[in-house]
């Protein structure tokens, strides 16, 4: 059955599920040896060395066979196998238990089975609940049996750079139709998925762009989760994976240094996401000529506060807060043939929007390129070239 | 609206729609133009309400008649209204202490207003409102 789906793994991990009905039925058998021969001295001895509980015992049995079968060692992995025992007839504990009121205590879950569970081993705790009085009763019918096996996710973590401005960072939507050509979380995650044989996959990164800026320089850190993989990824297979998406024809993203990450790949994304520097090349247009002046001007401006008020373009979806954010710098470079284009390049705080920026957006960014210069100014094209972060650099 | 009352409505792909004074506004043909500027018309001052939140909680609901707020020039003040039926999201609080961006640049830091209206609101107002290219020739301008 597990060779059916393709699984590859050397270790396995056996969870077993057992009905509450048999949980009740051990409860009870406890709570009457406990009346019975409390006072006896074996019996004492029997509960200090401790004994196995039927779900254990059932466990015991069934790995040694399992590990036959599948010619491999049990022990604490991600490869999971869990058989789901269970049971037509409710359990008749938590019935009583109801009628009790008091004295039991009711945990809130979600499915049913969990409630028969809990109330159940909280009764077992609280003494003054007879268990005596439910005997168990003779089964005549089997229990049902079900099984399924499954992985622990698995975490990819790299870099990522997008070369086209019409590809969104993720799946985008409207109205049953996709915008932009392609998105990066599918073009890497697709790919991933396919490779080791997993059942989905959540893309994470650290920040985002438009579908209109390009990602350049070192690139965008990410980590991609994938679920359930038929096969264990290793760095080998990180490395095949990544050139096989470089290779790719249209060349509309890259990936860079992606590797396997333990749980430390989260925080090494998320720490200090906020106070991270972020640089950016701008094409800009400005209603007037530009002088000598003017770029020295801007050259000189350090650690420039700009107060932000939500821009209109997402105000429908965030809060309308005003955002204080910090430019470190910013140099301006001429284009060939004109004195009313120019490259702006600037290094800007984590989380500030640079087209409002530019163009001031109504004046509800301030200052602004063009209040700075004193005209108009307007962002025609925006590349990210560096995401000062850390992470994910080899 | 009273005829001459020109405003315009800027309506962002997000459904956020922008109010304004049109150029042809009869207030900007006043000696000196637009002087002062008061949200504090119909039953609230527009200017002090706090809308937070994604969900934009405390916002008040207009009708596309409401009157926004008034503008004075040397002799004589005008209502200007929402035009769009929706939620009043922000006012233009920089017009308060500047209310001379209203004559200098009425279609970009002089904006008055931000309304959202609902998806079904704005189909309903969108037939009256006149487009940029009808309204060019309607008032001849160029």
């Amino acid at each position: 059955m597990v060779r059916q789906d393709g699984y590859q793994f050397d270790s396995f991990s056996l969870e077993v599920s057992i009905p509450p009905l048999i949980l009740q039925n051990e409860a009870s058998l406890w709570s009457y040896m406990q009346s019975k021969y409390g006072s006896e001295p074996w019996f004492r001895e029997k509960i200090h060395t401790g004994c196995v509980s039927i779900k254990d015992a059932l466990k015991f049995s069934l790995i040694n066979p399992l590990e036959k079968l599948l010619d491999c060692k049990s022990s604490l992995c991600p490869f999971r196998i869990r058989l789901t025992y269970t049971h037509t007839k409710a359990s008749e504990g938590v019935a009583k238990c109801s009628d009790n009121g008091g004295s039991c205590k009711r945990r809130k879950t979600g499915e049913s089975d969990s409630i028969g569970e809990g109330t159940l081993s909280s009764s077992v705790e609280d003494e003054s609940f007879d268990f005596s009085k439910l005997f168990p009763k003779s089964e005549n019918e089997p229990c049902n049996f079900s099984y399924n096996c499954s992985r622990t996710p698995f975490y990819f973590g790299g870099r990522y750079l997008k070369y086209s401005r019409n590809v969104s960072q993720t799946r985008w939507i409207i109205d049953d139709e996709r915008m932009g050509e392609a998105s990066v979380e599918e073009i890497i995650g697709i790919k991933v998925l396919q490779a080791c044989g997993g059942d989905n996959y959540k893309f994470h990164a650290a920040g985002r762009e438009d579908i209109d800026v390009r990602m350049l320089g070192p690139g965008r850190p990410f980590i991609l989760e994938v679920q359930n993989t038929r096969l264990v990824p290793t760095e080998q297979f990180a490395n095949d994976i990544e050139k096989m998406i470089n290779k790719e024809e249209n060349k509309l993203v890259r990936v860079n240094n992606l590797k396997l990450v333990g749980s430390d790949g989260w925080n090494l994304m998320r720490e200090g996401e906020g106070e991270k520097q972020k640089q950016y090349a701008a094409l800009v247009w400005t209603s007037r000529p530009l002088k000598d002046e003017d770029f020295q001007q801007v050259s000189s401006l350090k650690d420039l506060k700009v107060a932000q008020r939500t821009p209109i373009r997402v105000l429908h979806r965030r809060s309308p807060l005003e955002r204080e954010k910090i430019i470190h710098w910013m140099k301006m470079e001429t284009v060939a043939g004109s004195s009313q284009y120019f490259l702006l390049h600037l290094c800007t705080q984590a989380g500030t929007y640079i087209k409002e920026f530019v163009h001031g957006d109504l004046g509800r960014t301030h200052p602004s390129i063009g209040s700075i210069l004193g005209c108009r100014a307007e962002i025609l094209q925006l590349d990210v070239t560096d995401i000062k972060m850390e992470c994910f650099l080899t | 609206m009273k005829p001459r009352h020109d405003q315009y409505v800027y309506r962002h792909a997000n459904g956020l729609c922008v109010i304004g004074l049109a150029p042809s506004h009869v207030a900007f043909k006043d000696e000196g133009g637009i002087t002062a500027i008061d949200f504090n018309v119909g039953k609230s001052d527009r200017s002090g309400v706090k809308v937070t939140g994604k969900r934009k909680k405390n916002a008040q609901h207009f009708e596309s008649n409401t009157a926004l707020c008034k503008v004075s020039t040397k002799n004589d003040s005008y209502i200007v209204r929402c035009c769009v039926k929706g939620s009043l999201l922000e006012v233009n609080q920089q017009l308060i202490k500047q209310p001379e961006l209203l004559n200098a640049s009425a279609d970009r830091e002089g904006y008055i207003a931000i309304i959202m209206p609902k998806p079904a609101d704005w189909l309903k107002i969108k037939a009256s409102l006149v487009s940029f290219e009808e309204y060019k020739k309607l008032r001849e301008v160029s």
